[in-house]
């Protein structure tokens, strides 16, 4: 690897690298807390956290337990449903959760709508909002969804016994903005021919964003994206460029076992990574309807009505990102990819675009059985270039 | 042989049973029900044939109606497939669908790629009870390759906009008018289609009423039936059955008949059930009668509360279909199932809950222990949750099912 910007460079990726690990991912959050902070445990990469910020409060994306106990969650949740929701059950039932304030969801899924069903009923923390979120992007849809978040603003407000102005509204615009910004430009760093950083590096630095309040992580990310000018992760490229599609994914591992087989992941459809923050808001104008659109356009995935529009997406970027195969990993039980599964691969197939689907868990688990189905699709787009 | 014709067949040997036993138990009625099923069936061969447009949905019957289409209701056409739901299944799981999926989605889906039921010209799908119902849609409409329009419901906790969703239902219109050449929205069908609903939820809304009384005048079975959407029952022979229906068991119901020997508890079965396997003969070995069948869109078939009107006079007809597919509660919170539930726990005189947690549906798994944990702390009532599958039988091991209903009933008789 061509270490580039110094060791302070290295330093902050690996820093923010394992940010979400079980280890440190609350130390940030705890320490807001000290300081007077209200924490807002965030469920969905479609929640609004502007909002959240804007209030004064610190939005803190929930990743679940990754540990193989769920035992208490399968109390409440049957073993074949989802397995993230069964996870950040099994975290709040194991009292991992009870520093937050409040928590928001969004009507993302059955499952994760029942898991708020479950966090109401078992009364913890009280303060436990929904957010519909609509399946599909029209102009009805925006402006049904602007007075959905306009209700979300009114809790938060009541909540917190503060009141968020237009002005905080368009500073939390502005802030979410630049980050978005530097991390478009770090996957921008990933269309090279030898990347500058691993795809299980770049998971980390978006899932550091889960736990990280928005200042700080900008601060530090400012810092990062210029030193990375001249990072390659190794001398030569590295053969194939790999794009992994999936959900809930947090954990860099999954990713680092794929690269260890030889690979890289250039590029990710992931709701933890490049769907997190793709798309940028109006800075201008109504707030509201503005983060309404923002938020309505980044929900382009299976969940969204459109399934053509979302798979166009990832076409897209495989082309972008000079992609030769693409890794679908639905999780087990995540009924919406794995139902667009069979039209998804068919659309690659029809594009010319390698793609390979292996069902995964929510935490890095079957290692030895993912190595060899990730090997043999490596060596089956080996046998491919050949031809 | 197609579905249609498969269960031409199936309602013909129904036919033939009830007129070689007539003492049998079943409702005299059944027959004008599957007379009235295999006028349906003929009449959607014919179309077929012909030609005719068919739309597949599953809840917006009414509108294609109206529209002149001929329905095909997804997931009520599966429930009623029988044998042949193993290869449908296997169909849809070799076209790279999971074995874990609601098997409404896998045995619909693999009746229309085995080409036993006729390619439709439009799908649609809605969150009104499920995810599974739209991601159907899409994948029926992909393979059909027909245009798909899914219809979008706003659900907060405490807010549902009327509007939007009347909005969406007008989008709907315009889509299909757009995308399927010939055909026209007919508001003045629409309001017929309604009227003659109102008319048959009326007899069913009379109906479960009787099954409140003690002993309840049928079994399990005949409550347990699910009535399929109305515009199939739209005939004067749907009406008559309907009629029929209501007058036979209120006549029971004069008589003191009970629909088993001696009622010693009530039971309300929730969600669905075994189809290949009769759990009501093993909770009648032991009194115990199912007076209510609870789904999430009770409402709406039977227009509990009764009596309720949700709907206002100034109301188009669309606009009255929009509101009651409102009323289907597994969109929203599960406070509101609850809420249905234990209503009707306490109209219905029930000692005990069965929950049948149907595999591949998150809506109901997950809601389940909190049912059970509400109505046992709300009205003091056990629940038992029995996993299962409806039709996928490759699954199911009869010996553990009747077990565990064994001991629950058991467990419950003895408090």
């Amino acid at each position: 690897m061509v270490k580039a910007g110094g060791g302070k460079a290295e330093e902050i990726l690996k820093r923010l690298a394992t940010r979400i690990s079980e280890e440190h991912r609350v130390e940030a959050a705890l320490e807001a807390k000290r300081r007077g902070k209200k924490i807002v445990g965030v469920v969905s990469s479609c929640v609004p956290e502007e909002v959240i910020w804007a209030a004064g409060m610190f939005p803190w994306r929930i990743a679940g337990a990754w540990g193989g106990d769920v035992s208490r969650a399968n109390i409440y949740r049957p073993v074949k449903t989802d397995l993230y929701c069964t996870h950040v059950l099994q975290s709040l039932l194991d009292g991992r959760l009870d520093f937050l304030d409040g928590v928001v969801f969004t009507y993302w899924t059955d499952d994760i709508r029942r898991l708020w069903d479950i966090w109401v009923h078992l009364k913890k923390p009280s303060f436990a909002y929904m957010l519909y979120v609509p399946h599909k992007d029209s102009e009805l849809a925006r402006s049904e969804f602007r007075g959905g978040i306009a209700r979300l603003i009114t809790a938060v407000e009541e909540f917190g016994n503060v009141e968020i102005s237009r002005e905080d509204l368009q500073e939390a615009i502005g802030v979410y903005n630049r980050w978005r910004g530097l991390l478009k430009r770090l996957y921008e760093l990933r269309k090279r021919e030898i990347p500058a950083l691993w795809g299980w590096e770049t998971l980390g630095v978006t899932t550091a964003s889960f736990v990280t309040p928005r200042e700080e992580l900008n601060r530090e990310l400012e810092g990062l994206v210029e030193s990375l000018n001249d990072r390659r992760i190794s001398e030569v490229a590295v053969w194939p460029r790999l794009m992994v599609c999936g959900e809930d994914m947090d954990d860099p591992a999954h990713l680092k076992l794929i690269e260890d087989m030889g690979a890289v992941v250039a590029m990710d459809d992931l709701d933890t990574g490049s769907r997190y923050f793709w798309e940028t808001t109006e800075a201008n104008g109504d707030p509201i309807y503005a983060l309404s659109k923002r938020y309505l356009a980044s929900s382009s995935s299976p969940r969204n009505y459109e399934w053509g529009k979302y798979v166009d997406r990832v076409i897209e970027w495989a082309r972008d990102f000079k992609i030769d195969g693409v890794l679908n990993l639905p999780g087990m039980y995540n009924y919406w990819r794995q139902t667009i599964t069979p039209y998804l691969m068919d659309r690659l197939t029809e594009s010319g675009i390698p793609a390979m689907t292996f069902l995964t868990e929510y935490r890095v688990a079957s290692v030895g059985q993912f190595r060899t189905k990730v090997q043999g699709f490596i060596e089956t787009l080996g046998a491919r270039r050949k031809r | 042989m197609n579905h249609f014709e498969a269960e031409i067949a199936k309602y013909e040997r129904r036919i033939r049973k009830l007129e070689e036993h007539p003492a049998s138990g079943r409702l005299r009625c059944n027959r004008l029900l599957y007379e009235a099923l295999i006028e349906d069936c003929k009449e959607n061969l014919r179309a077929w044939k012909a030609g005719e447009p068919f739309a597949v949905t599953t809840s917006w019957e009414e509108v294609f109606a109206a529209m002149g289409f001929h329905v095909l209701s997804a997931p009520f056409l599966a429930d009623r497939v029988d044998k042949e739901s193993a290869r449908y299944l296997q169909v849809a799981r070799n076209a790279g669908f999971p074995t874990e999926l609601c098997d409404r989605f896998g045995v619909s889906l693999g009746m229309f790629l085995t080409g036993d039921l006729p390619r439709p010209a439009i799908c649609t799908g809605a969150n009104h009870s499920c995810d599974m119902e739209m991601s159907q849609a899409l994948a029926i409409g992909y393979y059909s390759k027909c245009p798909v329009f899914n219809i979008d419901r706003y659900i907060e906790p405490d807010y549902e906009p009327v509007d939007y969703l009347m909005g969406e239902a007008s989008r709907l219109i315009e889509f299909t008018e757009k995308n399927v050449p010939g055909v026209k929205f007919d508001e003045e069908r629409m309001r017929e289609i309604w009227e003659t609903e109102m008319v048959i939820q009326g007899y069913l809304s009379e109906t479960h009423e009787f099954y409140k009384a003690r002993p309840c005048p049928v079994r399990g079975n005949e409550v347990f039936r699910l009535p399929y959407p109305f515009t199939r029952f739209l005939t004067p022979k749907a009406v008559e059955y309907f009629r029929a229906l209501r007058d036979e068991v209120g006549e029971l119901v004069k008589k003191g008949v009970g629909g088993i020997p001696e009622e010693k508890m009530r039971v309300m079965w929730l969600v669905s059930s075994f189809f290949h396997f009769d759990v009501f003969t093993i909770l009648e070995k032991y009194g115990v009668s199912v007076p209510i069948f609870m789904i999430e869109a009770i409402p709406q078939f039977y227009q509990c509360r009764f009596g309720w009107r949700y709907w206002d006079e100034s109301d188009s007809p669309l606009k009255r279909m929009v509101k009651r597919a409102m009323l289907n509660c597994w969109a929203g919170p599960a406070e509101r199932w609850v809420q249905d539930v234990e209503v009707h726990c306490k109209e219905f005189g029930i000692d005990a809950l069965i929950y049948f947690m149907n595999g591949g549906c998150p809506a109901n798994l997950n809601s389940a222990k909190i049912l059970a944990d509400r109505v046992k702390s709300d009205l003091g009532l056990p629940t038992l949750l029995l996993e299962g599958r409806m039709l996928d039988e490759g699954t199911f091991d009869s010996a553990s099912a009747t077990r565990e209903i064994e001991n629950f009933i058991t467990m419950c008789l003895n408090r």
